[in-house]
């Protein structure tokens, strides 16, 4: 699960790239794909997803991350709410050549359990964002065609579809196909469009927070709507502070249990 | 009125085709006809058990589901079964418009591990040894969740859970899932089905749709024999066809208009309307070729013969249609509609009778027919005998009926309520097997659902909320046909317990403030005792899942704030009293033990069950009000409240009849058989009308009660008669029904037309000469004015 660790952090680190000319829809997407320098960073996030009927689920996190090794990384979060779960932890430890390891912490029986992987379809926290969606897609899953050039709210944008490139990806994923709306002048995705199997129009990304931080765009809040479902999810990010040097044993499962 | 036939006898052109026009109009709507047989539509909307049906959709991602069922040969636990049904999931999973397909090759179990839990695969990789397969069974069957709900408890069957996208077609779905097993099951020869509410719901489409064709067909052809029977001529028998089938057209045409569906009820409408709208042309026909001979002119023929009925076409046809608007009481769309559609179409075969007949015959030329002499016709002198009869032994006959009454009341006495939608197949249909398999080795095919709502977000967790949830599943699963009880509540017991080394002991919801045991650890070498708050505790298992599982394993029974929960109770039957058993037990527990919060029930028994009450109460209701308009209506007509019961009388006898039959025959109260007294009354009144108008007329002219009597049942008597049989025969032809419930139906409606034409032709006479009520011996003196009076009774 090279993917997994992707989560959060490379969806809002997509960073910007220069600009070149006459461009097909996979040399635009290798632009966005394009990882931004980064040794660390920590944010708080809320999670918010909201069903159909307006019953809400809303979780908040405290959350650290490091780059281990060029492909590899590490992530802890922290849930401060509900009351009931405060306390509970979650550590990712990203490997390149194997399933990463996944542990969570739980304060009221005071243990640690390793918690197995599920696939890339898979719901991220049972929110609307599957680990694909919030991960770094591999170039080679997709096929990407360049669609046209418009103007949204005055940004000038490629629309790129997306289409699997196997059917066993199709299938897992559950999408027929992707469009995405690529901000021309910094090569960031600020709205995408999933379709389902049967073609019908699914989920809708929007990117309602874009925030520069020391030098890198973030992707500050992300709404994930599934309009068939009628439910909705959304990352808030909050309080990001990039390269402040987290000590490499934050990600241990030792640290797990310790209260900060 | 007379205005009418008199400008279709005058210009006889000019109104056919405007019959035809609207005709045209109205063939081209039914184009737009749609078919809607889910029965919860049948209620109102503004229940509160509908609105709360409704709204499942929405805090739950489905209300219902279809489980197919696969049925190896030997066992289930072999690894070619496995491997077979790892493949069909497979296959079913392909399927575009499923969300979630629940097979025990697909499921996730909670298992005790060293440090814990996890959330892992049954089957994860197909089983080699023997031993493999002993883990994967024991894996599917530690979970109660998972026993009866998709293994069988005998071991030998799997059910795969379908649950539907909301966006797809159910019904398109399901016709492309039953068309994938039948070939599956022929491709591998194993036994593969399927049960659920979108199964029974496309099963009673199809029903629907045979029975139409079945009706329309046979209809067509006993109009067509009756007819030749009767007339042995074309004019005869294409008059009365044309007229019935346009009145079928105008109406399925105004329902497309209006955009009412052809449900389980209104499904009847075409079948109701030949049998009822052909006795207003046989009629009209009658007389035509009665009078032929004495007529040079067509329209002169005409003319006299609408003055002469054009009174009681009008009457008889008013009377059927209140009957049939009296459905409006029943309080259910389906049935409303079934009687305003049916009630429009006797109107409009009326207003055929009324413009096309004289503007026909005025246009062809009179046909004198020797079988027609004067108003006699074979049955005449056996009319007339039983007529001698009735004065001779008025009090013997009087008797006899009093007698059969109360023989009656006995029958009645035995009557019980009780429907089940899959009794009402036939039982060699598909669905028996497969309903059989789920009743019997599975928790049952029927649901009632629970649902609890919580005061805040978080409310769910509360272990208090969750101990009482878990008692209310464990106390309705005491009643035998109850399969099981399932809620988020099993799923917390089972993370408690295999959080805690898997100890039996911890198959609970935690207390409280719960005592844990934990495992020793580096710190410490022995085992620790603590105290914890219950709700955390529930609150971390959840979390533990939410991140391990997907979202969709706890969706059905909790919503994303654990604000609402839902109870799904299985039944293995649907009738109506085990229904009523497990609502009321319900009931009593959530009033005993749920005052703080709000648990209510519904699901899709809830509905049938609503539904069969509101059937069942609301027809009482409908008889009344029927047998009360009808009373009201004949009241004026023969300007005499005391007539007006006179036309009562027959129905009421007719009515205690059916009823009677029902309970010694063992035929239960059920929708179809409750809405057959309240269509009978509307059809059956006519004779009572036809009788007493005659029969005044004959005791004016004759100046004699007895002697009117038997000239009475010459005319009169003969026609009702004919009339009855033909009625009854139209409404036999439901009795080729798909459907349990509309083949009694039919056969009742038969029996009912029967016996109130026997009520008007026996009851009647017996009571006037006994009772001589002054409304008939005032006419006595009067020899003259027949002319006058027939002129009063047009309203």
């Amino acid at each position: 699960m090279k993917t997994t660790l992707g989560l959060l952090v490379l969806a809002m680190l997509w960073g910007p790239v220069p600009v070149s000319h006459a461009q097909d829809g996979t040399s635009i997407m290798k632009k966005v794909l394009n990882k931004a320098n980064w040794k660390d960073m920590k944010a708080k996030v809320t999670l918010t997803i909201t069903s159909a009927s307006g019953s809400k689920r809303i979780r908040k996190i405290d959350m650290m991350s490091r780059k281990r090794t060029d492909d590899e990384s590490d992530m802890l979060m922290r849930f401060t709410e509900p009351a009931d779960v405060r306390g509970t932890a979650f550590l990712i430890i990203e490997h390149a050549t194997r399933d990463d390891d996944r542990y969570l912490y739980l304060p009221a029986l005071r243990r640690i359990k390793r918690i197995a992987s599920s696939g890339k379809g898979g719901n991220f926290m049972s929110s609307d964002f599957t680990y694909y969606d919030i991960g770094k897609p591999k170039l080679a899953d997709w096929k990407y065609r360049l669609v046209k050039s418009v103007f949204v709210d005055g940004i000038d944008c490629y629309i790129i579809e997306a289409r699997p490139a196997s059917p066993e990806l199709a299938k897992d994923i559950g999408y027929q196909k992707i469009f995405h709306w690529v901000d021309k002048s910094n090569y960031t995705i600020i709205h995408s469009e999933y379709y389902d199997r049967l073609g019908k129009k699914w989920k809708i990304l929007t990117v309602p927070g874009l925030k520069k931080i020391n030098g890198v765009w973030f992707q500050t809040h992300l709404v994930m709507k599934d309009i068939q479902a009628h439910r909705s999810s959304e990352f808030e990010f909050t309080d990001i502070k990039v390269n402040v040097g987290i000590p490499a044993s934050t990600f241990t499962k030792r640290a797990l249990s310790q209260w900060h | 009125m007379k205005w009418l036939t008199d400008t279709a006898i005058r210009k006889p052109v000019l109104a056919i085709l405007g019959l035809v026009i609207v005709t045209a109009f109205f063939g081209y709507e039914m184009r737009y006809l749609k078919m809607d047989p889910d029965i919860t539509k049948a209620l109102p909307p503004d229940l509160p058990a509908r609105r709360l049906y409704d709204s499942l959709g929405t805090i739950f991602p489905s209300k219902e589901f279809i489980m197919v069922l696969y049925v190896p040969e030997d066992s289930l636990f072999t690894t070619a079964s496995i491997d077979h049904l790892d493949r069909l999931t497979r296959e079913l999973e392909a399927f575009p418009e499923l969300y979630k397909v629940m097979s025990p090759t697909n499921v996730k179990v909670i298992q005790a591990t060293e440090d814990g839990m996890s959330v892992r695969e049954a089957l994860g990789s197909l089983p080699k040894t023997d031993d493999d397969i002993r883990q994967f069974r024991d894996r599917l069957y530690s979970n109660p969740l998972f026993v009866k709900s998709i293994v069988s408890n005998d071991r030998k069957s799997a059910g795969i859970l379908l649950f539907l996208r909301n966006t797809a077609d159910a019904k398109e779905f399901t016709s492309k899932l039953l068309s994938f097993l039948s070939t599956y099951q022929e491709r591998t020869g194993e036994m593969v089905t399927a049960v659920g509410k979108p199964i029974v719901n496309y099963y009673v489409s199809l029903g629907i749709a045979h029975d139409m064709k079945t009706f329309f067909t046979s209809g067509i052809i006993l109009m067509f024999l009756l007819l030749f029977v009767i007339f042995r001529s074309l004019r005869g028998i294409l008059i009365p066809l044309v007229i019935v089938l346009s009145s079928v057209i105008w109406s399925l045409g105004f329902m497309a208009l209006v955009k009412a569906p052809l449900s389980h009820s209104t499904d009847m409408l075409p079948i109701l309307l030949m049998a009822i709208g052909i006795a207003d042309s046989i009629h009209l026909l009658t007389h035509y070729y009665q009078n032929a001979s004495r007529f040079s002119s067509s329209a002169e023929l005409m003319r006299h013969t609408m003055e002469h009925l054009r009174a009681p076409v009008i009457l008889t046809s008013v009377t059927t249609a209140i009957g049939f608007l009296a459905l409006n009481t029943s309080n259910m769309d389906s049935l409303e509609q079934l009687g305003m559609f049916s009630a429009f179409g006797v109107m409009v075969a009326m207003l055929w009778s009324l413009i096309f007949i004289p503007a026909v015959l005025t246009l062809l030329k009179i046909k004198v027919h020797p079988r027609w002499k004067k108003e006699r016709t074979p049955l005449s002198p056996t009319m007339t005998r039983y007529g001698a009869r009735l004065v001779a032994n008025r009090y013997g006959f009087l008797f006899s009926i009093s007698a059969v009454v109360l023989v009656s009341i006995i029958g009645i006495s035995q009557l019980r309520v009780e429907s089940s939608s899959i009794d009402n197949f036939p039982p060699d249909h598909p669905l028996w097997k497969a309903t059989k398999i789920v009743n019997t080795h599975f928790a049952g095919a029927e649901t009632f659902q629970v649902v609890i709502e919580g005061n805040e977000p978080g409310a769910i967790k509360d272990p208090v909320v969750l101990a009482r949830m878990d008692s209310l599943e464990r106390f309705v699963e005491r009643i035998d046909k109850v399969g099981s009880a399932t809620s988020i509540a099993d799923m917390i017991k089972r993370m408690h317990q295999v959080m805690n080394n898997d100890a039996p002991e911890y198959f609970h919801i935690p207390a409280p403030v719960e005592t844990i045991v934990l495992p020793p650890t580096g710190a410490s070498p022995y085992p620790d005792t603590v105290r914890v708050n219950g709700k955390d505790l529930v609150a971390q298992y959840l979390q533990l899942y939410e991140m391990s599982g997907s979202p969709d394993d706890f969706a059905n029974f909790v919503d994303l704030g654990y604000q609402n929960a839902k109870i799904t109770v299985f039944l293995r039957s649907d009738k109506g009293s085990v229904l009523t058993e497990v609502d009321t037990t319900l009931q009593r527990f959530i009033d005993d033990h749920f005052q703080d919060t709000n648990a209510t029930i519904t699901g899709m028994a809830k509905i049938l069950l609503i539904v069969r009450n509101m059937v069942v109460r609301g027809q009482f209701m409908s008889i009344i009000t029927s047998l009360v308009l009808i009373w009201l209506l004949t009241t004026l007509l023969f300007r005499s409240p005391v007539l007006g019961l006179y036309c009562t009388a027959p129905l009421f006898f007719a009515v205690f009849l059916n009823f009677a039959t029902m309970g010694l025959s063992g035929i239960t109260l059920s929708i179809e058989t409750m809405v057959t007294s309240s269509l009978a009354i509307g059809v059956g009144v006519d004779y009572a009308i036809h009788f007493i108008h005659a029969y005044r007329e004959q005791v004016r002219k004759t100046g004699d009660m007895e002697k009117a009597v038997l000239s009475t049942m010459g005319t009169a008597g003969t026609a009702i008669v004919f009339n009855s049989i033909t009625v009854a025969l139209g409404f036999a032809l439901m009795m080729l029904s798909t459907f349990k419930g509309v083949e009694h139906m039919g056969m009742l409606l038969g029996l009912t037309m029967i016996t109130s034409a026997f009520g008007a032709l026996t009851i009647n006479p017996v009571l006037f000469l006994i009772l001589k009520p002054r409304a008939i011996t005032k006419l006595l003196g009067s020899s003259t004015g027949n002319q006058q009076e027939r002129e009063e009774s047009i309203p």
